[in-house]
């Protein structure tokens, strides 16, 4: 067992204001509609005001193609192929 | 303190539609901003992970990680997986809280995963599969620190 380290964090006004910035990029990530999962399967994305700004083969990929981009204005994620998923 | 987070939906066989657990994790570039990341919530991994670009993502060197295989329930050679563990700082807006708990960042196309070590000590988690929710529940004081 690990014996967690928990501390408080309270993000500045500022960095909770960019965060809250893309809260509705998360809910509309959550429930992709069907064709963008379809055109995204197996890519790392980012988005930005819901919608897919930049998509690549892999994270290292998806950094270099976002260049200078704020990446505090920005979501990663990683979507998954069709199928059934077992971690291995 | 508690929080709930909904599955997110994806495809699953035949295209039809499946969901799982995920939840926004905020990590600490070596910029000094924040990135938020979605990660899914795996009572099966032993360890938090993710790929290896992530680890200089947040201004760690890979090398200085302790070295270990990723092997997985196939255990095949083919399977296995150079990784270094680091302690990785994860923050939880939910939870107004960052957990230093322990992290693999693996070499290929590794999937953002968070596992028990470390978060499921900090959280009783609870997955609601007929509501399609987790329910995170932080089991020790924020201010504690560590017990």
């Amino acid at each position: 067992m690990t014996t967690p380290v928990i501390r408080a964090w309270n993000p500045s006004a500022r960095e909770e204001n960019a965060f809250r910035a893309t809260d509705a990029s998360f809910q509309w990530l959550c429930n992709l509609p069907t064709d963008l999962l379809r055109q995204y399967r197996g890519k790392w994305v980012a988005v930005k005001e819901c919608s897919v700004i930049c998509a690549a083969d892999s994270l290292d990929l998806l950094l270099r193609e976002l260049g200078d981009t704020d990446l505090e204005t920005v979501i990663i994620d990683r979507i998954e192929r069709p199928g059934w998923m077992v971690y291995r | 303190m508690s929080f709930s987070k909904p599955w997110r939906t994806l495809s699953g066989p035949d295209e039809r539609e499946k969901r799982l657990p995920v939840l926004d994790v905020y990590l600490r570039t070596a910029g000094g901003s924040f990135v938020r990341e979605v990660f899914v919530v795996d009572s099966g991994a032993d360890v938090s992970m993710g790929p290896r670009r992530l680890c200089e993502l947040v201004g760690l060197r890979w090398e200085d990680g302790e070295l270990i295989q990723v092997t997985g329930i196939a255990q095949h050679e083919e399977c296995v997986v150079p990784a270094t563990i680091h302690m990785l700082d994860i923050y939880i807006r939910d939870a107004g809280c960052q957990l230093t708990i322990p992290f693999c960042f693996a070499e290929g196309d590794a999937p953002l995963l968070i596992g028990r070590e470390g978060f499921f000590d900090a959280f009783r988690v609870t997955f609601d599969k007929p509501q399609f929710v987790t329910v995170f529940e932080l089991v020790r004081s924020v201010a504690e620190g560590s017990p």
